[in-house]
């Protein structure tokens, strides 16, 4: 276990928290479960290793009074010396078995919050995920349970720290309370340090910290959009911009690394110094008609004092990490006892068979509170019935799509699939019948062939082949450098948009359900594709109910009805032809959308009706999805 | 560019040494002054305690004690300044070498790029830099203190008894060879360990990415599996990593030698060879080993470890492109001449070098001058291909890019680029304000070009509409443009570079009418007076192209204007009546249908 240790433990960040110190020792406490046994043992052989070490320099001392006592016996030394070597080898292996026994404790700690956090991260509301960004999320399951596991050690090692200092200053005290009294000059050089690494230490290593990031950031966005700098012929400017952080970051760094340079030499410099002082006093004593110590005495606390400036500055350093470990376990609380509003009720039963099609009863719905995106809505999707959703971005459709795939449950109203409501399907039913592809396609880092296959894990490498051959994806998975056999990285970065979509696309029809929801599922699909993609789905799909967010005509042409929405409600239903004909919203949203994408010069009319359209829009939300995607592309 | 520039991972490590001596030298002498300063309060005390045993409180004592003293003093002064020498040369080096990383790679040209993970370019940029840097300092300079803390203390041994002398001659080798053997036993755990650190990372992180897909496809216990089994190995490294620490052998090296001293020491004065002082002195020379005993084992892990961490980065800086630079580049080329693609093939480099499928499989291919190209195709098909190596992104793997008769082989990277234009699909914008975006071109200020062109590129509206107008940074929170938006100040971007050729890689996605309207006049723009080639789904840019070149499975499949095409090509019929809003231009014309 890596415990940051030196000066940087010192410099480190202060933490709030929202519980009471005593909870969280008792969470931190509670979680050891089976390593109880093991750390109590482990925490006894510490306790008595720093026994031990403390009093072995009193037999060193006694020979040495020993031997200044003319004609003192030989076996006597001899006795000393073994005394010496078996406590401090006793030590040894007792301290030895501590780190033995509790580094499996601790690996084992760790794993066991992992998952546990793990669990209830994956089953979380998706509004956490929403509000936060994957890698603090990420922080949870590594960072903070690593915290935790060193946590537990600091406790245990605070406790031997504190013995071994107090055990030192009582030894000294038994010698000569001059001696103890005067191994307390190290104290001001102790507070010095403490404070000077708190203030000046801290804000220098955060200072330092930020540079570097810059840093870090620029390299990333320069490798990120390297193909448009070789483009431009930019590549001697990024590099000058990278060059002037790097500086930067180099300054801070070094006035940084200076400070904690400083530390070696105070501790070293003052440790001597305490030795000459001690020295003088324990000389002073020494000497005399009536000597108050004994040279070995005098050595005793030379060595003594030496060891009494480690332990206080650790446990100077030991608070910092102390305060980040409970910081940890404040936020690993928050998931542990957070209780997910969307889960299976006890009475939850898997979807029947004979349900089909879906109809929304007076549903109202809002992400933030008193921001209603959909209100009062009500329509129904006939069993096998094909419906387009159609409107202007921030009418609410996407969230219909996370609304039947229950990542939400309405605030008003019901949602059924057949008779059933959704609250009162088990999940995995309900996901198992119902597939989503989104508006972003999410990948995995992993080989086409496996992304293809998330949708139904047995399916089988003929399956998936034939299946992408039907919506038309063979043909480039074929030509990529692997085949199937490519893997994916960074979300598919060397595939276009379309690619990427197509891969979703079989995923999803490899999962084969029984509801379908489309959430402009073929809009980065070049037209081709498109209509390739649409072939198959009414090969595959053609009785199946399904809801489609369209975007384009062609979408609209193949839908049974369409539904229009406006400001999260539905203002005009019926058929292309009909809706037209009303000459209405749809009309107008059509030729917006839609009538242009002929090859025809756009009339003035339609940009005019066009430009009154957009001016409804609403102004972009907050995506629905978890507001993470990689956003390296700056906008 | 045949030679390798690194040649041993070692001398990366020691690269920030070999480049100031003199400074590495004269802070070596620092530390190991630092280190005879550190030895010598043991002597000083035991020749007090001899004293008080002798003459008693006087002069002689209260000078050692001050001797002391002035040592603890120089001792401060001493360690400061061999931390400052270090802490020069190897910042510096850090810095330095961060930037070489950067240019370095920054060069390669994109077969490179494809096949490296640019979140792992960025951990070594950052990361792996960073730890050989920590394995000089501080791992090395504390490992040389060390070192010579034990080695000046065992010649005062030595020098006070010869068999002293003896024991520590064998035992201190002894001890750091068994110092050594504990680190390279656990390194290797310890570097395991951290990659399945990185490997819950990023399987954790992946899915919470996802967690809508994973929703979706109800695969939460198949990801808790997945994670669960990574954390099984986590734990079972991380024990094993802490076990294998626990019982560190060579202190029990240093307890038995620290016994027999004393032993020996006691045993030397009672028979009268040595004083009490000098017992004294022995035993504070141990405990002034001891001292530095404890970091040893640490330090010489991130020695080990910064090994490991050069090799990972000369592996990188010393990948071989295959796109190589012309010594002397022809300037002199006619970039409004014919471009032709002369029996051009190409294959995608992979990493392991298993590769069979060809993008472009020998084309042949004549663009006239100035002429409007589009370029049609099933995904894959080999058109984003065809512009990367007009771009001289990749070089063909067979044949040849001519532009007015010249091999693009034979010209500098730099004038390719500086005469042929970019739109790409998606479109990739900085993080920097719309004007610099825009102006991403010029070398120099170029204010008025940047308005100009945001005109032409009909972007000045929307952009005089965003919070700061043309100071608006892109990407700032809840900056977020349309992906019309984007695609305008592409081309104002490129309208600025004024290139003598344009590639177009059109987006596909819908938009609406304003904006497709503003659209078709900003291309318009940009392809006045010079040649472009378009990959497009547009029916107006087909219908107005000069030439369509149909390019399937990295095959031309034809090539002709609309009207010769929708007559000859049954693929392009195919192809077009799938486009929205085609069928009326479908059709082939009157009359000589009766043939069919």
């Amino acid at each position: 276990m890596a415990i940051r240790r030196g000066p940087t433990a010192l410099a480190g960040e202060k933490f709030k928290r929202s519980r009471p110190l005593r909870r969280l020792l008792a969470a931190q406490f509670g979680y050891l479960g089976r390593f109880k046994k093991t750390i109590v043992i482990a925490t006894i052989f510490a306790i008595i290793a720093t026994i031990f070490s403390a009093i072995d320099p009193i037999f060193l001392a006694t020979g040495i009074n020993l031997v200044l006592v003319p004609g003192a016996p030989l076996g006597a030394i001899l006795f000393l010396g073994i005394i010496y070597v078996v406590l401090r080898g006793a030590s040894w292996l007792l301290s030895s078995s501590y780190t033995w026994l509790l580094s499996g404790a601790q690996a084992g700690y760790i794993r066991s919050l992992q998952q546990d956090i793990y669990r209830k991260l994956v089953h979380t509301d998706l509004s956490y995920y929403r509000a936060k960004q994957s890698g603090e999320i990420t922080s949870r399951v590594t960072t903070d349970t690593d915290n935790l596991a060193v946590g537990i050690q600091i406790i245990i090692d605070f406790a031997s720290q504190m013995l071994l200092l107090v055990a030192t200053f009582m030894i000294m005290w038994l010698v000569n309370p001059l001696i103890a009294l005067t191994s307390l000059v190290v104290v001001p050089v102790v507070i010095i340090i403490v404070v000077l690494f708190g203030t000046v230490g801290q804000r220098t290593m955060l200072a330092s910290q930020r540079a570097i990031g810059l840093v870090s950031g620029q390299v990333a966005e320069n490798l990120s959009g390297i193909h448009i700098a070789k483009a431009f012929n930019r590549e001697d400017e990024t590099a000058a911009t990278l060059s002037k952080l790097n500086q930067e970051s180099y300054r801070y760094g070094f006035k940084f690394m200076m400070l904690m340079t400083l530390m070696q030499p105070m501790v070293r410099a003052t440790g001597i110094a305490a030795v000459a002082a001690v020295l003088f006093v324990g000389g002073s004593l020494a000497i005399g008609t009536t000597p108050l110590l004994t040279l070995g005495e005098v050595f005793l606390g030379v060595i003594l004092v030496q060891r009494f400036l480690w332990p206080l500055l650790t446990l100077s350093m030991m608070a910092t990490q102390f305060q980040a470990s409970l910081a940890s376990m404040d936020r690993v609380l928050d998931i542990l006892e957070a209780k997910p509003s969307i889960q299976d009720t006890e009475t939850a039963v898997p979807l029947q068979a004979s349900s089909d099609g879906i109809s929304f009863d007076n549903v109202t719905f809002s992400y933030i509170q008193g921001a209603e995106v959909l209100e009062d809505v009500n329509f129904t999707v006939y069993p096998g019935e094909l419906v387009a959703i159609v409107g202007h971005t921030g009418a609410g459709k996407t969230t219909i799509a996370a609304l039947i795939n229950r990542f939400y449950d309405p605030e008003k109203g019901s949602i059924r699939i057949g008779e059933q409501d959704l609250r009162s399907i088990t999940l995995e039913s309900l996901h198992e019948n119902v597939a989503l592809i989104a508006q972003e396609p999410y990948l995995f880092d992993d080989t086409v062939m496996e992304n293809i296959r998330y949708g139904r894990p047995e399916a089988t490498n003929e399956e998936i082949l034939e299946l992408s051959r039907l919506i038309g994806a063979h043909e480039f998975i074929e030509v990529l450098p692997q085949g199937y056999e490519t893997k994916l990285s960074e979300g598919g970065k060397n595939l276009s948009a379309g690619q990427v979509q197509m891969i979703s696309i079989a995923r999803t029809m490899l999962a084969n359900p029984k509801i379908l929801i489309l959430d402009e599922a073929t809009s980065r699909l070049d037209a081709y594709s498109e209509s390739l993609v649409q072939t198959a789905q009414e090969q595959l799909f053609s009785n199946r109910t399904t809801i489609v967010i369209a975007h384009r005509l062609t979408t609209i042409a193949n839908a049974s009805r369409l539904l229009v929405f406006e400001n999260g409600r539905i203002i005009e239903q019926g058929t292309h032809e009909e809706l037209l004909a009303m000459r209405g919203h749809y009309k107008a949203l059509y030729d917006t959308y839609y009538a242009h994408q002929t090859a025809e010069e756009i009339s003035e009319e339609a940009l005019k009706i066009a430009q009154e359209e957009l001016a409804k829009e609403e102004p972009p939300k907050p995506p629905l999805g978890p507001s993470m995607k990689k956003d390296k592309n700056g906008g | 560019m045949a030679e390798v520039k690194y040649k041993s991972a070692t001398g990366y490590q020691l690269a920030a040494l070999r480049r100031y001596p003199g400074v590495t030298i004269v802070a070596t002498a620092l530390a190991l002054f630092a280190s005879y300063l550190l030895t010598l309060p043991a002597i000083l005390i035991g020749n007090a305690i001899n004293i008080l045993d002798t003459e008693g409180l006087g002069f002689a004592f209260i000078m050692q004690v001050w001797t002391i003293l002035g040592i603890a003093l120089t001792l401060f002064l001493t360690i400061l300044l061999a931390g400052y020498a270090f802490a020069i040369i190897t910042l510096r080096w850090e810095r330095d070498a961060r930037q070489e990383f950067f240019e370095l790679i920054q060069d390669n040209s994109m077969t490179f790029h494809d096949q490296v993970d640019s979140n792992q370019l960025l951990a070594v940029a950052m990361q792996d830099v960073r730890w050989v840097r920590f394995s000089l300092n501080p791992a090395l300079r504390n490992i040389i203190s060390a070192i010579g803390t034990l080695i000046i203390a065992s010649i005062f041994l030595a020098l006070m008894d010869v068999w002293l002398g003896i024991i520590v001659v064998i035992g201190a080798p002894l001890y750091l060879y068994l110092a050594y053997r504990y680190a390279v036993k656990i390194e290797p755990v310890r570097r395991k360990r951290s990659e399945q650190n990185e490997s819950i990372t990023s399987i954790s992180q992946e899915v919470f990415r996802g967690i809508e897909v994973v929703r979706a496809f109800g695969s939460e216990e198949r990801e808790q599996e997945k994670f669960n089994d990574a954390a099984g190995v986590y734990e079972e490294l991380t024990a094993r990593e802490g076990k294998l620490g626990a019982f560190y052998l060579p202190t029990l090296i240093l307890i038995a030698i620290t016994t027999i001293a004393f032993v020996y020491g006691a045993y030397l004065v009672l028979v009268g060879t040595w004083s009490v002082g000098m017992l004294v002195s022995a035993l504070g020379l141990f405990a002034a080993i001891e001292g530095f005993s404890f970091m040893l084992p640490r330090f010489l892990l991130v020695i080990r470890g910064g090994h490991v961490n050069a090799q990972r980065i000369i592996k990188v800086l010393n990948w071989q492109d295959p796109l190589e630079e012309p010594e002397l580049g022809v300037t002199e080329v006619d970039w409004t001449g014919d471009i032709v693609f002369d029996n051009v093939s190409f294959q995608y480099a992979t990493d392991n070098g298993h590769n069979n499928s060809y993008a472009l499989k020998n084309v042949n291919l004549t663009i006239p001058s100035g002429s409007r190209v589009a370029l049609i195709g099933g995904p894959g098909g080999g058109k984003s291909t065809i512009l990367k190596l007009l771009l001289r992104l990749y070089d063909p793997t067979e044949g040849r890019v001519l532009v007015g008769g010249i091999d693009l082989r034979n010209v500098l990277t730099r004038d390719v680029r500086a005469a042929v234009g970019l739109v790409e699909q998606d479109i990739f914008l900085f993080r920097m304000s719309v004007r610099d975006n825009i102006g991403f071109g010029c070398v120099e200020a170029c204010e008025e070009e940047i308005f100009d062109a945001a005109q032409k590129a009909q972007a000045h509206e929307f952009i005089m509409k965003l919070p700061k107008g043309y100071d608006t940074i892109i990407g700032e929170r809840g900056m977020t443009l349309s992906g019309g938006q984007r695609q305008r100040l592409a081309i104002a971007r490129t309208l600025v570079q004024n290139p003598k050729i344009l590639l177009l890689d059109d987006s596909v996605s819908a938009i609406d009418a304003q904006t497709e309207y503003s659209l078709r006049k900003a291309l318009d723009e940009v392809m006045k007076n010079r040649t472009s080639i378009t990959v497009t789904q547009r029916l107006r840019t087909l219908l107005e192209s000069d030439l369509i070149i149909i390019i399937d499975k990295g095959v031309i499949i034809a090539t002709g204007t609309h009207d010769s095409l929708i007559e000859n090509s049954e693929h392009y019929q195919r192809i077009f009546k799938r486009l929205p809003g085609a069928l009326p231009y479908a059709q082939k014309k009157p009359g000589k249908e009766a043939g069919n």
